[in-house]
């Protein structure tokens, strides 16, 4: 039995304490979960995406539940470059852990999937339930979708593979990391139990030492076809 | 942990617990009154505030379901919730049983603001948009401000919660299609009640977006403070997604055209200026 297995994945040079990340756009500008969490235990705050000017966004009704998930066409509402830089990045700069913005990932890692679109009818004004009619569907709808994805690209690709795409339990966590995921991240779970990352990170450790597993490194891929 | 401030006044953190459902009952046709022990958030809600609730034990459905908190009795540690099916997630929450542990996030929002130097309150009430307002309504009662309430409903079996205003000691009056006290709208009965004479120094309502609309113009008419309780969809309820937003006019007055921004219900709300909401839609 091992008593403290490593749980640090290294991303496109980014050492992370754990594999555990929050998916962008379901974790505000991190100190939303403040009151839950010590985003300290993170392996990496991945913020809303941020565009050079403040955006509006779309019109409300933005979010719908489905079955097993949920629709969202937010329209990329956000402060903007300037007021992110000023006002919200004094916040994190408090933790040691990385945040960064979607949009700076870059081509040394992949990071699958995102929301899939989609749309819902109400039946009784024959309207679409989203003001923008289609929106992103997340959730544990999308998630054999996602590691069907993770797996096909993690067998092409010799960059690390970000999995994402309906995780709410460790369990499914594990199974992104065992078809191929370096790392992991939590979108709509965190709007379900805002604790539910810190959840996770605890049992993925628990699963390592079951398992007798050193290194969550040898758990990447090891899905045995 | 983080807080944040409200005009000056210190909110309390947001807790995630879990709590016993004490009583269940169904008081109107599809609505619901259920008492929760929940001392933390006894001691912390403000009238106006809600908690998110996870209403079923799995993760079907997945979301949870914001609802305002109806009454706070801090003395026994004990909050309700008023609410009305309206869907699968409400459904499963009615079905809950009693002795039963109910995953709740709150207290969530600013509440109502009630002015320490406002005499006479204005309470309206459409539907189950009663139900943040019996909160409210006690805190008013305790701040000895003299009390009126207008209940609105389409039919007399949905007129909710007009005895539990009236053991207050507010003077209620309920609307409906016709067959009960007051024949049309709890509008026109609004408009009726200043004309009469009797200014309130603040209105507050929660309701359908059309009466609420019809409050704004009323209340601008008559030039009193109105403050209302938006509703929307919502996802995370902590400020988080920008799922639950409606149309805020911003500061800038310059510019003939009025300019909006979206604000969170959630967090930024649920109580508005009456207004500062643009009601368009």
């Amino acid at each position: 039995m091992i008593d403290r297995p490593n749980l640090e994945v290294e991303i496109a040079g980014i050492k992370l304490k754990n594999p555990v990340m929050t998916a962008s756009g379901t974790f505000g500008y991190g100190e939303e979960f403040s009151p839950f969490i010590d985003l300290d235990k993170l392996g990496a705050m991945v913020l809303k995406g941020i565009t050079l000017k403040p955006k509006m966004g779309n019109p409300p009704p933005r979010v719908i539940e489905t079955p097993s998930g949920m629709l969202n066409a937010i329209g990329l509402q956000n402060v903007g470059v300037e007021r992110l830089i000023k006002e919200k990045l004094p916040y994190l700069q408090k933790f040691n852990t990385p945040a960064q913005a979607a949009e700076e990932a870059g081509a040394d890692a992949l990071s699958l999937i995102n929301t899939l679109v989609g749309m819902a009818v109400d039946i009784d004004s024959r309207r679409p339930k989203l003001a923008n009619i289609s929106g992103g569907l997340s959730g544990p709808a999308v998630k054999p979708v996602a590691l069907w994805l993770v797996w096909q690209v993690f067998q092409t690709v010799n960059i690390p593979v970000i999995g994402i795409g309906g995780i709410i339990k460790v369990e499914d966590a594990l199974e992104f990391i065992i078809a191929g995921a370096r790392a992991i991240e939590i979108g709509t779970a965190n709007f379900v139990n805002p604790r539910v990352t810190i959840k996770i990170i605890e049992g993925i450790e628990r699963y390592l030492i079951e398992n007798n597993i050193k290194d969550i490194n040898e758990l990447v891929g090891s899905m045995k076809i | 942990l983080a807080n944040w401030r409200i005009k000056g006044e210190k909110v309390s953190a947001i807790l995630n617990i879990k709590v016993k459902i004490l009583s269940r009952k169904e008081v109107a046709p599809n609505i619901y009154l259920m008492n929760l022990k929940a001392p933390e958030i006894a001691q912390e809600a403000l009238p106006g505030q809600f908690i998110h609730i996870k209403c079923s034990k799995d993760n079907y459905p997945l979301l949870r379901r914001p609802l305002s908190i109806h009454r706070i009795d801090k003395e026994k540690g004990e909050i309700f919730i008023l609410f009305q099916i309206m869907g699968e997630g409400t459904k499963l929450l009615a079905d809950r049983t009693i002795g039963d542990d109910l995953d709740i996030v709150g207290p969530i929002g600013n509440g109502f603001n009630i002015y320490p130097e406002s005499k006479k309150i204005m309470i309206v009430g459409g539907g189950i948009g009663v139900a943040p307002l019996l909160a409210l309504c006690e805190e008013s009662i305790k701040k000895d401000k003299e009390v009126r309430v207008l209940i609105g409903a389409l039919k007399k079996e949905l007129v909710i919660g007009e005895e539990s205003f009236k053991t207050l000691g507010a003077k209620v009056v309920a609307t409906d299609d016709g067959s009960y006290h007051y024949k049309g709208l709890v509008t026109d009965l609004l408009e009726r009640i200043i004309k009469e004479g009797w200014l309130a120094d603040q209105i507050f309502a929660c309701g359908p977006k059309p009466m609420l609309k019809k409050i704004s113009e009323i209340a601008l008419q008559a030039n009193i403070n109105y403050q209302v309780s938006m509703e929307e969809r919502m996802a995370c309820g902590v400020g988080a997604c920008l799922g639950c937003v409606c149309k805020i006019k911003t500061k800038d007055k310059r510019e003939y055209k009025v300019k909006y921004e979206y604000k969170r219900v959630c967090v930024d709300g649920p109580v508005f200026a009456g207004s500062e909401v643009v009601w368009d839609d």
